[in-house]
């Protein structure tokens, strides 16, 4: 008798749960009540016991996320070979009660008219979606991205983030001499590979001023005749929350044909797999993961954590102290207050705002507001108009 | 005098509780209000002494005498009236709803006929020689389904006594102000035979009420026993308009008034002992517990768990024949009851074909008269069986609307949560035939949110046939079961859309989701006949618009469980409710209601619903009239492009 070790639901939230490890060896002998492997929901982490005694075999990767109700793994009674289990439970009429499958057509697969049309126009051919079941075009373009980039599957495509790491910043002008600036110099007049040469802004009140040093050369609009006059290689913008004005120095900097620079802070760690495109600032104790992507012109204050998986779009800003779990996808223009957890998965859409001291435990659509009521619990106010 | 000890007793047991009650009125000391019987108290006395155990009485507003006589629970009535939860029924009736075994109350004038008369079907189909007594007023004589009653008592022979007690006056108007013809009239247009009594003359009265209940019981045939009387009191406090001489002159001629006018003697020693037992009844009530909540008659409900669903095949028409089939093998307690639904017709859409030919003994022909046929159910439902009554066309609901709504539903709760109405009501609602205003609504949403009545509508993809079968085991609160015409005919396995994923929830009633198994773009939320618009909406938003939807189709509609909506609706923040009724306090209504209250977050919704018109019958007409798949698939689109 083949004992199925099946992921249980943990929350009404969860369906789906993923492998984080397993506490017992391919193969290993375990006693009844051994646990096996940790399940992790949105949260929470869970231990699963083996309900018999027998021999472990593991059926899914660290990793993997895996439905209610989907096999983990196996416990037999004598070891046995892995095609052995397979067909044991080829005969075994308990796998009928897995989580229902689509009823398709012979080949497991449907494609709406516009999806089979996209196939065409590309090129390719259907018979490798076999099995997929209802497929429409976002459908396909998500699949083919997953084959691309290798990201793990089930994290929606939110943001198209520009992988690998920004360049050195050599010669930088600063946009904007406000009190980012501050922050911003403080990292950079630190860093030995960049070299702030002047700052910009459009208040006539702080031309010719001094900051730490540093001059405020002359209004934004100057930037292409400055940079050349300053022979400058790169532009960084110091405005955290402005986010049309970060938008409009990373338009200019292109125009006048200068890279985005990027400050991160020396004691932020930032994980080897991380993929940081320019143009951002990245606070002191800030701690990127691995495998996350940061969009360009970001500006993260003090502890920023991104965890690991993360998609963090573009003109992101975020307060002091904001943190997210794992596999969090955060669209571009999105605000965050300070002192804000967000939970693993969340997706947070476009140009939202969280405010601070946010815990976010669900997701937040595009232009929305997620709010602290006088209660402490949170409010989430309708998007904003279009904009 | 020859009258029982035990008679003289009750009533003047009956007169000291009612003067009693007005003082403890006068004090504050009762909410609400008392209808008192004084000067009527023989006729209750002399009914009751004909009656044996078994038989079931049904009264009315002024029911009071009826109770005593019939049970004698003195502490039991006072303490209700006082709202105390020693009270017959918890508190939770009051004066005018009281219920004992074999005793039922209800303040609709003329709501009960009916009901009694379903008790007397019960008592004739047990065969015990058990009868059943409803006690009228003059006043509820021009109550048609108090005609409905008289009909079918006696068309079908029906063991019922139907007790008038005639005061004269209908509240506050005399009655020969308002009544054409005459009671006997009445009584002989529909073969019933009338036996006479007055209670000046209680030695008589009992003797016309035993050859009254003697004839029922032993022809099995309604009688109408006429109590001529006099209602010393007012309708209810100080709204009596009638002559002080006229009042002043009945009050001498009332035997109680001229025997508690005695200082001493038999009648005086016997009153000296009721009034003590009235008084200890009194204290006792006055020292319980005020009455508190019943426990509510559903039990909450368990996490949503989806299973795979069955997609039955065969018409439905055809399972829901085999369920009734099914259920009326499997317990006979069943019977089903409506017009037309004996063969060879089989009822209008056939549901029932082949039913009477089985079990003849358990499927009736009814008159049309729904207010009568579906109070029978309660009465029948009341007395243990599990009745079913089959509603032609849905439309004709609304003249059954008083007996679902104010008998059906309140008896569990207004007697205290000691008794039960096990009804089935079935009837078909919906459009698309062409058959105009009058048979062709969707009106459920009127029943729904009437506490105490459960409302299911049926889709074709249910298996009604395995539901219908479970039925009379599980059924202990009535329930309104909504059909669809244009669903008869649909196989619950053809065209299940390729590649969605059906799955339902558990229990008797499941509700259905259909999910593209990938994240879906809107949710479609609607219920019974609209379950074949969505489908072929979902399936032409897939393949022509590139576009995933998921339903959910609840089977139960009240009481509601949102769960599965609200789980659904985090998926997609986008939602399209269709019904094919007018949408205005629909279940569409309440669902957005629920939906807000809960704070599910920024959510885009969408109601389609028929147009608030009068259901034309031209099929041009009524096919842009009532929501369809082309409907649905634009409010989708139109969601989705941020309209």
């Amino acid at each position: 008798m083949i004992h199925l070790l099946r992921t249980p639901k943990i929350s009404p939230n969860d369906d789906r749960l993923l492998v984080v490890r397993f506490l017992v060896e391919d193969g290993e002998q375990v006693k009844k009540g051994r646990e096996i492997v940790e399940l992790e929901g949105a949260k929470t982490v869970v231990a699963v016991e083996s309900p018999v005694a027998g021999i472990f075999y593991p059926f899914q990767e660290v990793g993997t996320e895996v439905p209610i109700g989907g096999i983990v793994g196996v416990i037999t009674p004598t070891p046995m070979t892995r095609s052995d289990i397979l067909l044991a439970l080829a005969d075994d009429d308990t796998r009928q009660a897995d989580a229902p499958v689509p009823s398709t057509p012979g080949s497991g697969v449907r494609f709406s008219k516009a999806a089979a049309a996209w196939l065409d126009d590309n090129g390719l051919v259907a018979d490798r979606f076999a099995g997929h079941g209802l497929v429409t075009v976002s459908r396909l373009r998500a699949m083919l991205a997953d084959e691309g980039n290798g990201r793990p599957n089930g994290v929606r495509q939110g943001v198209a983030p520009s992988p690998g790491r920004p360049g050195a910043n050599r010669r930088v002008l600063l946009a904007g001499a406000g009190p980012g600036a501050h922050q911003v110099l403080d990292i950079l007049l630190r860093d030995s590979e960049s070299e702030v040469i002047g700052l910009l802004d459009d208040n006539p009140e702080k031309h010719a001023r001094v900051i730490r040093g540093i001059p405020v050369l002359g209004p934004l609009e100057h930037m292409n005749v400055l940079a050349t006059q300053n022979k400058a290689d790169s532009v960084l913008c110091t405005t955290p929350t402005a986010i049309s004005f970060r938008q409009k120095v990373g338009v200019m900097a292109r125009e006048a044909g200068l890279q985005l620079a990027t400050a991160i802070h020396a004691s932020a760690i930032i994980s080897e797999t991380a993929s940081i495109a320019p143009g951002s600032v990245i606070g002191a104790l800030c701690y990127i993961g691995p495998e996350t992507i940061l969009g360009e012109n970001c500006f993260l204050s003090s502890r920023t954590t991104f965890e690991h998986h993360n998609q963090i779009g573009s003109w992101v800003t975020t307060g002091p102290n904001v943190a997210t779990s794992g596999l969090v996808v955060v669209g571009s223009g999105v605000r965050f207050g300070s002192g804000i957890v967000v939970e693993p998965k969340v997706i947070i859409g476009d140009n939202a705002t969280v405010a601070s001291g946010s815990v976010v435990t669900n997701d937040i659509p595009a232009h929305a507001i997620l709010k602290r009521g006088s209660d402490g619990k949170p409010i989430l106010q309708p998007r904003k108009a279009n904009p | 005098m020859n009258i029982p000890a035990s008679c003289l007793r009750q009533a003047i047991t009956i007169r000291l509780v009612e003067e009693r009650l007005l003082e403890l009125y006068a004090l504050g000391e009762v909410h609400g209000t008392v209808h008192t019987c004084v000067g009527q108290e023989w006729s209750g006395v002399a009914v009751c002494a004909a009656l044996r155990k078994g038989d079931t009485i049904f009264s009315n507003h002024r029911g009071h005498g009826h109770f005593l006589s019939w049970c004698d629970d003195v502490e039991g009535l006072i303490g209700e009236i006082l709202g105390r939860s020693s009270g017959v029924c918890g508190g939770w009736g009051g004066s005018q709803h009281l219920a004992v075994a074999g005793f039922f109350s209800n303040g609709i004038v003329g709501g009960m006929g009916p009901v009694s008369a379903g008790a007397a079907m019960a008592h004739k189909l047990r065969g015990g020689g058990d009868i059943a007594v409803l006690f009228i007023g003059d006043g509820g004589m021009n109550q048609g389904v108090v005609f409905e009653t008289f009909n079918a008592a006696s068309r079908f022979d029906l063991p019922l006594l139907i007790v008038c007690e005639i005061n004269g006056i209908a509240q506050s108007t005399a009655i020969d102000t308002v009544l054409a013809g005459s009671l006997a009239g009445r009584a002989a247009s529909f073969d019933i035979d009338i036996v006479e009594g007055d209670t000046w003359h209680p030695e008589a009265l009992l003797a016309s009420a035993q050859r009254a209940v003697t004839q029922v019981r032993s022809r099995s045939r309604p009688v109408l026993l006429c109590v001529h009387t006099f209602r010393l009191n007012p309708h209810s406090k100080g709204d009596d308009l009638r002559p002080r001489a006229l009042l002043d002159d009945y009050r001498q001629r009332d035997l109680l008034c001229q025997w508690f006018a005695a200082a001493d003697g038999d009648i005086h020693t016997l009153r000296e002992s009721c009034r003590m037992r009235v008084e200890r009844a009194v204290q006792n009530a006055l020292a319980a517990p005020m009455a508190c909540g019943i426990e509510t008659p559903f039990p909450a409900r368990a996490d949503v768990i989806w299973r795979p669903a069955v997609s039955p095949g065969g018409s439905l028409v055809t399972r829901l024949r085999n369920g009734w089939e099914k259920a009326l093998s499997g317990d006979s307690r069943v019977l089903f009851l409506g017009e037309d639904v004996a063969d060879p017709y089989g009822g209008a859409f056939k549901v029932s074909k082949g039913l009477s030919s089985r079990f003849p003994e358990r499927v009736y022909n009814m008159p049309i008269s729904e207010a009568a046929m579906v109070g029978l159910g309660v009465g029948l439902a009341l007395s243990g069986l599990r009745p079913v009554i089959e509603i032609m066309f849905g439309d004709f609901l609304t003249l059954a609307f008083d007996q679902l709504c104010n008998h059906a539903a309140k008896f569990h709760d207004m007697y205290g949560g000691r008794f039960h109405v096990p009804l089935v009501v079935r009837t078909p609602m919906g459009g698309r035939r062409g058959y105009g205003p009058t048979h062709s609504q969707s009106l459920e949403k009127h029943f729904l949110g009437i506490p105490g009545l459960q409302v299911a509508a049926i889709h074709h993809r249910l298996d009604c046939e395995a539901m219908l079968s479970r039925l009379p085991g599980w059924i202990q609160h009535p329930l309104l079961l909504i059909e669809n015409k244009t669903a008869y005919g649909l196989d619950g396995a053809a065209g299940v859309l390729e590649g969605f994923v059906y799955q339902e929830t558990g229990g008797l009633f499941p509700t259905l989701r259909i999910h593209p198994g990938l994240q879906p773009d809107v949710l479609i939320f609607g219920y019974g006949g609209m379950l074949v618009e969505i489908e072929a909406a979902m399936d032409r938003l897939f393949v022509d618009h590139d576009v995933l939807c998921a339903a959910i189709v609840p089977t139960m509609l009240h009481p509601f469980d949102m769960d599965p909506v609200f789980e659904a609706l985090r998926e997609t923040h986008r939602m399209v409710i269709v019904e094919e009724g007018a949408g205005f306090a629909g279940l569409g209504a309440e669902v957005v209601a629920m939906i807000h209250e809960r704070g599910v977050g920024p959510v885009r919704i969408k109601r389609l619903s028929g147009i608030a018109l009068a259901i034309p019958a031209a099929v041009s007409a009524e096919a842009t009239h009532l929501p369809d798949a082309r409907a649905i698939v634009g409010a989708v689109l139109a969601m989705m492009h941020g309209r």
